[in-house]
């Protein structure tokens, strides 16, 4: 596996911090309350964050979907990494989201779940199918094998992220929609803070996948040399 | 559907009418799920209407495990998996054909819960026209989670542990799209003041039933690549 060269990387590390940065500041200081229509204005600062590790989670598991493809295409390995690495990364900023969402739902509507919204219901599902998608490649020993099936099953997991995303343009419930409506619902000064969280959090995916793919080099390639000395790889 | 699924299909079912192994312990557990559903709730918990259609669902989804796990487990334990493999016609004729015949099975045992249920639970499953619409939800259900059950199936064969990877794998594709419509369904079919209209879950049923086989046919050759 040929990854990215380590300065490039630190390099987009350090492009990604201080947006990041900029991000925290915009939404917590430059970004208006929302005027009504809301129990508790200023948690809805969080939102910013919410969507944009949502938004990034929804991202990292359609990459895996497309390597996945790519990589029963091809069979080249490096997509097979690419395809675990976006989904192992996605996983975390999935559980980021569900977290974020949790501490704002429990400002706004008192509780922290909500297990009869569809779009919170939707996204609990995502988790568990790419905690399994992980779960599937730790039980299969053969290298081309678990690449193979584990591709197949990232396909089948992306069914599930078009139906998360529009889960709450389907069923109208509790969870609130923004997007649907553009800037329409959304004033300027919140507008323009989501876009710098969302572009914060793409960079920061982008620079934690790039880590992990080289992560995953480095352990394949111990693989290999304990397969040449004769070792079991498990042990 | 090809001959060739119909012939595989044909020759599970001679196999396993020959043994019942299967069969038997997806009977057996059905039972046992529903009498643990019987002694675990009570009359304080709203009585059986409120119990009935999501306990009857984790018992089809359950056994149904069994048969989707025994369909390749049998013939990789048996080392015919590969013979399989060589007969006559595309590979997605060996999906066909054991998803036929896990559907057949499968729906024998949602029978067989279906009349153990009511009489465990002194259940009234109404009128005909309940009982249709029942099936209709039953059978499009057991399509989608057979559809998709299968491709999995085929794929926790060669992993270690695979009888925990199986529902693990399949649990979360199904329980949104398949059980949670289906148990709304029931419910509203079973409903004790007459039945709802069920259109919006039979049309998700019918999508996902058909989302999860054009998947599985498209996806079906990489799995089972040897």
């Amino acid at each position: 596996m040929v990854g990215v060269p380590r300065k490039h990387r630190l390099a987009l590390l350090v492009v990604a911090l201080p947006v990041m940065m900029l991000a925290i500041y915009m939404a917590l200081v430059y970004a208006p309350s929302p005027a009504q229509g809301f129990a508790a204005p200023d948690a809805q600062r969080i939102f910013h964050f919410h969507v944009a590790v949502a938004w990034t989670s929804y991202v990292a598991f359609i990459v895996t979907a497309v390597a996945s493809v790519v990589y029963l295409r091809t069979r080249s390995e490096k997509f097979d990494t690419l395809a675990l690495s976006s989904a192992e990364i996605g996983l975390m900023f999935c559980t980021a989201a569900i977290i974020t969402g949790s501490i704002w739902a429990r400002a706004e509507w008192g509780t922290f779940w909500r297990w009869e919204d569809m779009k919170l219901f939707m996204t609990l599902v995502l988790w568990l199918v790419y905690l399994s998608y992980i779960g599937v490649r730790g039980m299969i020993q053969a290298r081309e094998t678990r690449a193979r099936v584990s591709a197949v099953f990232g396909v089948l997991g992306i069914l599930c992220v078009p139906l998360s995303f529009s889960a709450n343009r389907i069923w109208a419930q509790f969870h609130p929609t923004v997007l649907v409506t553009s800037t329409g619902s959304l004033q300027p000064g919140m507008l323009h803070a989501l876009i710098v969280a969302v572009v914060a959090m793409t960079l920061f995916y982008i620079y934690l996948v790039l880590e992990r793919v080289e992560l995953e080099g480095l352990h394949l390639r111990l693989e290999d040399l304990k397969e040449e000395m004769g070792d079991d790889p498990d042990e | 559907m090809p001959s060739t699924a119909l012939l595989i299909a044909a020759k599970d079912l001679r196999a396993e009418f020959r043994t019942k192994r299967t069969l038997n312990s997806m009977l057996i557990f059905s039972v046992m799920v529903i009498l643990a559903f019987r002694f675990a709730f009570t009359a304080g918990d709203g009585g059986p209407a409120m119990v009935a259609p999501s306990a009857l669902w984790i018992t089809f989804i359950l056994a149904g495990m069994f048969a989707l796990s025994a369909s390749f487990s049998k013939e990789k334990d048996q080392e015919t998996f590969q013979s399989l493999l060589l007969c006559p016609g595309s590979r997605t004729s060996i999906y066909l054909g054991k998803m036929l015949s896990s559907f057949i099975l499968i729906t024998m045992v949602e029978l067989f819960s279906i009349v153990a249920m009511a009489v465990f639970f002194e259940y009234d499953f109404g009128g005909p026209e309940r009982l249709a619409w029942l099936a209709v939800v039953v059978v499009l259900g057991t399509l989608g989670f057979v559809g998709v059950g299968t491709l999995v199936a085929a794929m926790t064969m060669n992993t270690q542990m695979r009888e925990v990877m199986l529902p693990v794998l399949v649990l979360p594709l199904v329980v949104f799209t398949i059980i949670m419509p289906a148990v709304t369904a029931t419910a509203k079919v079973l409903g004790e003041a007459g039945m709802a209209d069920v259109g919006a879950e039979v049309r998700l049923l019918l999508t996902f039933a058909l989302v999860y086989i054009i998947a599985a046919l498209l996806l079906f050759d990489y799995v089972i690549e040897e």
